[in-house]
């Protein structure tokens, strides 16, 4: 049986997809404390929404011609 | 019809020369018409010697290359190591044979040029899964018995477009991110906004797949933690 501390360990390894076992002990654990619900719920919103507005650096155009134009000197 | 034109200029006489002047010769094409190609016509237009499509992979792509390259080698080093690994592609190009995605195939090069580098260096990035500034999962959070002693607080924007509309905690979300470590930050970025697998990312990283899974879930703690002070505060 799966303790909360337990539950908040693993908690992403049930969101991104977990093995049969895994999942069965987390539904369990979940169906019956409403405060692991509560966490799961909120670690997905937290994924959900860092991974919408997670606003990666991207390299700009000048930086990456500067780039090619490094490539085409040295070949 | 532009396919053709392209593959005449990825012709196997041509494409077997690593240089672009060879190959460059009456081949130009416009940006526009190359942002909108897909990555066949890209890296044929790239073979076939256009500045633009080698300009606009590594805009697609560089930062994630630094990403991988800083959670091997380390920060300092990451963008000497990615801009390497663009050589490195540039002069495999023609014998990539697409199976893997031009991303995947590029992460693989940037990958081993980073533990190529690490070696040579002798700098061994230990894997940190550590919590780092997180404080969610703190020693106090539970009992003695693994039940919640401080229990997850409930927050008043609980669902996703309530999140969405908060600009202010974007930008904490962004700040924080910056802020993670290195192999935290690459992995979080690779599963989370790339959503590539676990498989794949504990090849790019040279971690274990578990590890991979405890790289991603401390990272989410870490993001968790920023938006359930922001809940509270309305601050980071």
């Amino acid at each position: 049986m799966l303790k909360c501390k337990d539950v908040s360990q693993r908690a992403s390894e049930y969101l991104d997809g977990a093995d049969r076992p895994l999942k069965w002990q987390m539904r369990l654990h979940l169906a019956m404390c409403s405060n692991c619900r509560r966490f799961v719920r909120h670690l997905a919103l937290t994924r959900d929404l860092a991974s919408k507005v997670g606003d990666v650096e991207s390299c700009s155009q000048s930086q990456s011609r500067k780039i090619v134009q490094k490539l085409r000197n040295k070949s | 019809m532009l396919y053709y034109a392209l593959n005449a200029f990825a012709s196997p006489g041509l494409a077997t020369v690593s240089g672009w002047a060879a190959t460059k010769k009456g081949f130009n094409l416009s940006a526009s018409t190359l942002l909108n190609a897909d990555e066949h016509a890209l890296l044929d237009a790239a073979i076939a010697g256009s500045d633009e499509a080698y300009t606009i992979m590594v805009e697609r792509y560089h930062s994630l290359m630094v990403a991988v390259a800083a959670a091997i080698v380390g920060p300092s080093l990451a963008e000497d190591v990615a801009q390497d690994a663009w050589f490195s592609a540039h002069r495999a190009l023609t014998k990539f044979e697409r199976r893997a995605s031009l991303k995947t195939w590029l992460l693989r090069i940037v990958s081993n040029e980073a533990i190529t580098r690490a070696k040579r260096e002798s700098r061994h990035i230990a894997l940190d899964c550590s919590p780092s500034d997180s404080s969610y999962l703190d020693d106090e959070r539970f009992s003695g018995n693994g039940h919640w002693a401080r229990k997850p607080s409930q927050w008043h924007l609980d669902t996703p477009d309530a999140l969405m509309e908060e600009v202010d905690l974007h930008r904490c979300i962004n700040k924080t991110l910056l802020l993670l470590p290195p192999q935290q930050r690459a992995a979080f970025r690779l599963r989370d906004i790339e959503q590539a697998t676990f498989e794949d990312i504990s090849q790019w990283l040279g971690v274990s797949a578990a590890n991979a899974r405890v790289l991603v879930h401390r990272a989410r703690l870490t993001l968790l933690d920023v938006i359930d002070h922001y809940q509270e505060t309305g601050q980071c």
